[in-house]
């Protein structure tokens, strides 16, 4: 072989252990399916092939956590190799995580703990979706599932553009696929349909958008397109001038916007969410959106930070004037419009567009701040904890549609008295949805606001402040619609022809799973939010770390002129320990704003007193007056 | 010269690129389609990469394509239906946004900012000859082993940097394959019905001893549509 052609360490195979298990393991519940096809009704080909994914995952989940600990064991050995490890493979594992595969993809903290999140995920999706029979063609079912998951992983580990696009499309085709597999109904093949148009238009645009943007740099490596940009210089920072740029970045905001359901690219999400069955559905609100939120903060907050260049104007060159108009009319839009949703699964929707805007107000301070790692964080904070507490929220969706057939708000009524602790959980997760004090989902808000306001820089400040002043107005608006659940639950007579059922444990653990997660983590958020910080920064900072010798493998590819800037200029991260809330303050933070927060709905319920002063404004005050104590200590 | 024969070419392209979108017939669709894959590879060429201008020609003309061909002859309605045309209200806006969006990237593509230290992108860059010579750049070497061995360049960067994407990319396709025939077995299951409830039986009293392995390939969730 020539000496001067790169080549692959084979040892990075090892880190792609849980993505392989899975994607082998699609095939033999494929295989499987057509083997028990004609022996097993459908309903019993479910159980068996459901059970049998189960058993894939939890393999998979063994890979991933047994990556992590295999990792931090070899790190941990000081002198020698361990016996349990081949001298090389101890050698490979003790080295600092970084790139693998010449940098296309990253493994370390942040790709370890996201793929252990996918695959607990992916295990309560394929356990709700044993709940009823809303398909014939099980294997085909539950291995699109899985394969949608590898490419989620891989799409959170991808650290290029090529590599990025392939796992997108690799997990939004399978959503593709799997939204119009309800055979019975007309609405789940309307939804695949609406879904896919719109979605292969947007990836098209998207493709565009990667393709300007390899033109104008000549890499695609997250890396070394963040070097190129940031040679240009800091005064012509920014997108001054550059209509190319400024179009390659739009066309990109088109893919990743339809990915996460923001404004304007958002119409397919409430048809698809109607029509595909409720556990494709979580699905889709969840790890789809954790991965293309992974993705799209790795982009924009990594490779082209440079032109994110912050100003006072809204509208001023760069990326976080578009960001923050996009941000603000997602949340609004998508509150509002769930006000006046009769389907729970529709309501369901656009709520998951309006915590799309407020997940990119964290973005959005992450750009402007040196503290972007905590920013980028707390956006990941706020996505596991919305992520757990939707899967229990289509747990519901699944239990309506296989009792009643049909997800209304309405056929929720009466189950307060039917079956009193589910619907206490339900609660939970309404709650914590909403940002109620004692629950994660609260302190998911807080982190990434406190985050917001919390920045140094001047010019960026009023619209951050802007943003989330309109971000806890929107939560007071979301509190109705997600009340109107609570109340069709604990103040209606159970109505209809039809009731529900047992709930059975299929229905009963995720969202049981989701309530624990929402009451543990609101009581104890310090551990996870360490975890996703540490996880963010190294997702925003993968390769400049040159402690191993990533630095050197990582090259532009051949028979372009361009080649990387030693990894020395690339602007060194905030360290990570330095300003980071403690638990205490933290408690303190959470009190005030709870305070500000009770104050503000006092205000804005209908028939209060006279508004001397609108809601978003109170919180300013007392945020700023938060801040300045936190400034004085 | 060259700006000519690209010209010349990407109309040509644009030209059948709209016929595939606004043809009724799938089969003139699938034939400009065709004609459309030859005008990128003809791009190729003029880009210097005659190896992706064969592979091009192979795998979309000659493989593509014909599966395509095939698919379309498979299935019934061959003549598109009204349904899927734009309403007419919605075609001039439509238009304009199209335009505008061409006009920003016409004008962003000729005007592009070049980052500091780089050349623009719109400067045109010899071919290398072969012969190696001494006083060459490095760039200039690189780009002359991978204008010289394109097969192995490429070969090389797809089973080394990009080997996790070509495995995706394989992962993809049979993603596309798997939905594809669950999703179109599933039309064919209703117009059917009737007459797959029948076969079981037929053939269990046709055969003398009726097997549990008969009815199962006829029922089986996974059977390609027929």
């Amino acid at each position: 072989m020539d000496p001067n052609l790169s080549n692959v360490d084979f040892r990075d195979f090892w880190q792609l252990a849980p993505a392989t298990v899975l994607s082998v393991w699609g095939l033999v519940v494929l295989l499987a399916d057509l083997a028990l096809a004609g022996r097993m009704s459908a309903p019993a080909r479910r159980r068996a092939i459901g059970w049998l994914t189960l058993a894939g995952v939890a393999l998979a989940l063994l890979a991933a956590a047994g990556l992590i600990q295999v990792q931090q064991l070899a790190k941990a050995e000081t002198q020698g190799t361990p016996g349990w490890l081949s001298p090389s493979l101890a050698e490979y594992f003790s080295r600092a995580g970084g790139a693998i595969f010449l940098g296309t993809l990253s493994a370390d903290l942040q790709t370890g703990v996201l793929n252990v999140l996918f695959i607990i995920m992916l295990g309560l999706v394929v356990w709700q979706s044993m709940a009823w029979s809303f398909t014939e063609d099980w294997g085909e079912y539950f291995a699109l599932v899985t394969w949608a998951t590898v490419g989620m992983m891989l799409l959170a580990a991808s650290e290029e553009l090529v590599t990025l696009f392939l796992t997108l499309e690799t997990m939004t085709i399978c959503l593709y696929l799997t939204t119009a597999f309800e055979k019975t109904r007309r609405r789940s093949a309307e939804g695949g349909l609406k879904y896919f148009v719109y979605g292969s238009v947007s990836s098209a645009l998207f493709l565009f958008g990667l393709s300007l943007l390899y033109g104008l740099t000549g890499t695609t490596q997250f890396e070394s397109i963040r070097e190129v940009l940031a040679s240009t210089g800091p005064a012509a920072r920014g997108l001054s001038g550059n209509v190319t740029g400024a179009t390659a970045l739009l066309l990109m905001l088109v893919g990743f916007g339809f990915k996460i359901a923001a404004v304007p690219f958002h119409q397919w999400a409430p048809d698809a969410y109607e029509g595909a069955p409720a556990p494709v559905t979580a699905w889709i609100a969840t790890g789809s959106k954790l991965a293309s939120f992974v993705a799209l903060m790795k982009v924009f907050l990594h490779a082209l930070q440079p032109w994110s260049h912050p100003s006072n104007e809204l509208l001023g060159p760069g990326w976080l004037g578009v960001i923050a108009i996009v941000s603000a009319v997602t949340m609004t839009y998508g509150n509002f419009a769930a006000l006046v949703q009769r389907n729970f699964k529709r309501m369901l929707a656009y709520s998951s567009i309006a915590n799309a805007g407020y997940m990119l107000v964290g973005v959005a301070a992450a750009s402007v701040s040196t503290r972007g790692a905590e920013a980028a964080g707390s956006v990941l904070f706020y996505l596991v904890v919305y992520a757990f507490a939707n899967i229990g929220a289509f747990a519901v969706a699944a239990w309506l549609v296989r009792d009643k057939k049909t997800d209304d708000i309405d056929d929720l009524n009466g189950l307060g008295m039917q079956s009193p602790l589910l619907a206490i959980c339900i609660l939970v997760l309404m709650l914590s949805l909403i940002g109620i004090p004692p629950f994660a989902g609260f302190f998911g808000k807080l982190y990434m606001f406190m985050e917001a306001i919390n920045q140094q820089h001047a010019k960026a400040w009023p619209t951050l402040m802007g943003l989330v002043a309109l971000g806890l107005m929107n939560s007071v608006v979301s509190a109705f619609y997600y009340v109107r659940v609570l109340k069709a639950m604990f103040l209606r007579e159970p109505g209809g022809s039809r009731r529900l059922g047992l709930a059975g444990g299929s229905i009963e653990i995720p969202i049981v799973i989701g309530t624990l997660v929402a009451i543990f983590f609101g009581i104890y958020p310090g551990r996870l939010m360490s975890v996703m910080q540490g996880a963010a920064v190294s997702m925003l900072t993968t390769t400049t770390s040159t402690s191993g010798g990533f630095a050197s493998m990582i090259s532009a590819p051949s028979g372009t002129g361009y080649a990387p800037l030693p990894p020395a200029m690339a602007s060194a991260p905030a360290s990570p320990k330095s300003t980071r809330l403690d638990p205490e303050q933290a408690k303190k933070y959470a009190d005030r704003m709870k305070k500000a927060e009770a104050q503000a709905k006092a205000l804005a319920s209908p028939g209060a007193q006279p508004k001397n002063a609108p809601p978003g404004e109170a919180k300013d005050a007392l945020a700023k007056k938060a801040e300045a104590q936190q400034e004085d200590q | 010269m060259v700006q000519f024969l690209f010209l010349v070419i990407a109309a040509l392209g644009l030209l059948t690129a709209l016929g595939t979108v606004l043809a009724r017939n799938l089969v003139h669709a699938a034939l400009f389609l065709v004609a459309f894959f030859f005008t990128i590879a003809c791009q190729f060429v003029l880009l210097e990469a005659e190896f992706l201008a064969a592979l091009q020609v192979l795998v979309y003309i000659g493989a593509v394509a014909i599966i395509l061909m095939f698919g379309i002859m498979l299935t019934r309605n061959i003549q598109g239906d009204d349904t899927t045309i734009v309403s007419a209200a919605w075609k001039i806006p439509a238009l304009a946004a199209g335009l505008f969006v061409f006009g920003i990237l016409v004008f962003g593509i000729n005007n592009a900012v070049a980052p500091a230290g780089h050349s623009p992108w719109s400067e045109s860059n010899m071919r290398p000859s072969i012969a190696t010579d001494a006083g060459s750049s490095k760039a200039t070497a690189v780009r002359r082993e991978a204008v010289n061995n394109m097969a192995r360049t490429v070969g090389n960067e797809l089973m080394t940097r990009y080997v996790v994407g070509f495995e995706v990319a394989g992962l993809l396709l049979t993603v596309a394959l798997v939905g594809a025939i669950a999703l179109a077995h599933r039309e064919e299951a209703e117009p059917d019905a009737r007459s797959r409830g029948e076969q079981p039986a037929r053939r269990a009293s046709a055969s003398p001893q009726p097997q549990a392995a008969g009815p199962s390939l006829v029922s089986s969730g996974t059977s390609p549509p027929r």
